[in-house]
């Protein structure tokens, strides 16, 4: 039978990045906002 | 709700990693399939990949028809937030197809009833991110993608059906009820584990999501009151 692992891995890489890296952006992004609005003495999300 | 998604988060995130971690136990344990090989662990991201494509734009679907009925800025939220978590798992599910397609089909696209109708469904969500940018206006732009969502949602049925009403490269649907049941053996508990995986990382990427929209919004309501405070 074929070796079908390096299109195996892609895949798992693949849904590392599309999955793992949103979520990461817009934690920072929350974070980030969170800061900026107890700073401004708002109750932070 | 979006203080509800802030309690409940760390909950939800902790049963994401450990579904996830005994999916991909199972996954790896699982045996290669006798026609398609390794090539078969392909399917236990693509297919729940696929699931939750669907169930974001169905919660568009109910999340905008709900906020052009009673108007409440969390509904928009949340249907803004499903558009980016909807967006990730649909060009996962049409990358994850493309590669497992290459060595299965011998091609990485085909303009297969399927494929397009799922193209069709990015591209809805991309429409939608756009237009919700394009408007300067956040109530005429929360009302015009609650609008474009509610029409979109007409591919829903066409995907589902696509491999029942057309003739088409792509398999009949996975789960099809036990009397059509097209998986079954040592290939289902993997696909069933890392479906629910998915299932609760889509909930917890709409929290996430939720939050940082909420938060942007309050944000630029304040930077607003303040340019208005500078000018008054």
């Amino acid at each position: 039978m074929a070796d079908y692992s390096e299109y195996v891995l892609s895949v798992y890489l693949l849904a590392l990045l599309l999955l793992a890296g949103p979520a990461l952006l817009w934690s920072l992004r929350l974070r980030r906002l969170r800061r900026m609005l107890q700073a401004e003495g708002k109750e932070p999300l | 709700m979006i203080k509800w998604f802030s309690k409940w988060h760390g909950v939800v995130f902790v049963a994401t990693l450990l579904t996830l971690l005994t999916g991909l136990w199972l996954v790896l344990s699982a045996p290669a399939d006798y026609q398609q090989g390794d090539a078969v662990r392909i399917l236990y991201i693509h297919v729940p990949a696929a699931k939750m494509s669907l169930l974001s734009y169905l919660f568009l679907t109910v999340a905008s028809g709900m906020y052009l009925w009673r108007r409440q800025e969390p509904w928009d939220i949340l249907a803004e937030a499903s558009v980016s978590v909807g967006a990730a798992f649909t060009a996962l599910t049409l990358a994850s197809g493309s590669i497992w397609g290459k060595p299965m089909w011998g091609a990485w696209w085909a303009w297969d009833a399927r494929l397009t109708s799922m193209l069709v469904l990015l591209i809805l969500f991309m429409g939608l991110m756009a237009l919700r940018n394009a408007l300067e206006d956040p109530h005429k732009a929360a009302r015009a993608t609650a609008v474009l969502a509610i029409i979109g949602a007409v591919d829903l049925p066409i995907i589902h059906y696509s491999v029942v009403w057309w003739r088409t490269l792509h398999q009949p649907p996975s789960f099809a009820g036990p009397a059509k049941q097209t998986i079954t053996g040592d290939l289902l508990p993997p696909l069933l584990v890392m479906s629910v995986a998915f299932i609760l990382l889509g909930a917890w990427l709409l929290m996430v999501k939720s939050r940082e929209v909420a938060a942007r919004r309050a944000w630029e309501t304040l930077e607003t009151e303040r340019l208005e405070q500078s000018h008054g």
